[in-house]
């Protein structure tokens, strides 16, 4: 996700440099391979998203026990893929 | 704050940003899968909106404190040769501060479009 940072920034300045450059960030977000990329970089960022959540839980004492905390951990995972599933169908 | 402090002060912004960022990139996720702008005249539209211009402005400081304190961490547990660990930081802190300027810039421009 950090890799991901310049790319972005130099996507979102293209895109609104003009009429021009907006269409070809939309060709180049619109190949096989930036699709994959941004399949990869979302279940990276959804997983991070419910890590940190779990993180957060935690560092309030919630879930500390190690029942719990393999138990939350096994849902953050499968909450990633499962919204990353939904999204990615409804976007498609 | 004091050098002992450094690694509590690294802990406070981590999870202070992690609160700013849960909330604005989920906004981001689902408005650009469910509602992307369609094009050029759209997208400065949307960047341009006062609210949206000020949560991007305020998002890009944000995000690159949350990536340095992570990518920094990361490096200093796992780069033990000080040489290549300074050269790698002082390259992200460069990458991350381009970035940054080039997103703000692109931020104040498309204000300027509409």
């Amino acid at each position: 996700m950090a890799l991901a940072i310049p790319g972005a920034a130099i996507l979102f300045h293209q895109a609104l440099s003009g009429p021009d450059g907006f269409a070809v960030v939309a060709a180049i977000l619109d190949s096989w391979l930036a699709r994959l990329i941004l399949m990869l970089l979302a279940w990276s960022l959804l997983h991070h998203l419910f890590s940190g959540i779990r993180y957060l839980l935690i560092d309030l004492g919630l879930g500390l026990e190690r029942p719990a905390a393999r138990r939350s951990a096994m849902i953050v995972f499968a909450a990633a893929i499962t919204v990353l599933v939904v999204g990615g169908g409804l976007a498609l | 704050m004091s050098r002992q402090a450094s690694g509590l002060m690294a802990w406070v912004v981590q999870r202070a940003t992690s609160v700013y960022l849960a909330i604005f990139l989920t906004y981001l996720l689902v408005h650009f899968v469910f509602n992307a702008p369609a094009g050029h005249a759209a997208l400065v539209n949307w960047v341009a909106h006062p609210v949206v211009a000020l949560s991007l402005l305020l998002f890009v400081p944000v995000l690159l404190a949350h990536a340095w304190v992570g990518i920094r961490d990361v490096l200093i547990d796992y780069v033990h040769n000080l040489g290549l660990r300074l050269g790698l930081l002082t390259l992200v802190a460069f990458t991350f501060i381009a970035s940054g300027l080039w997103g703000i810039k692109a931020i104040i421009t498309a204000g300027l479009w509409g």
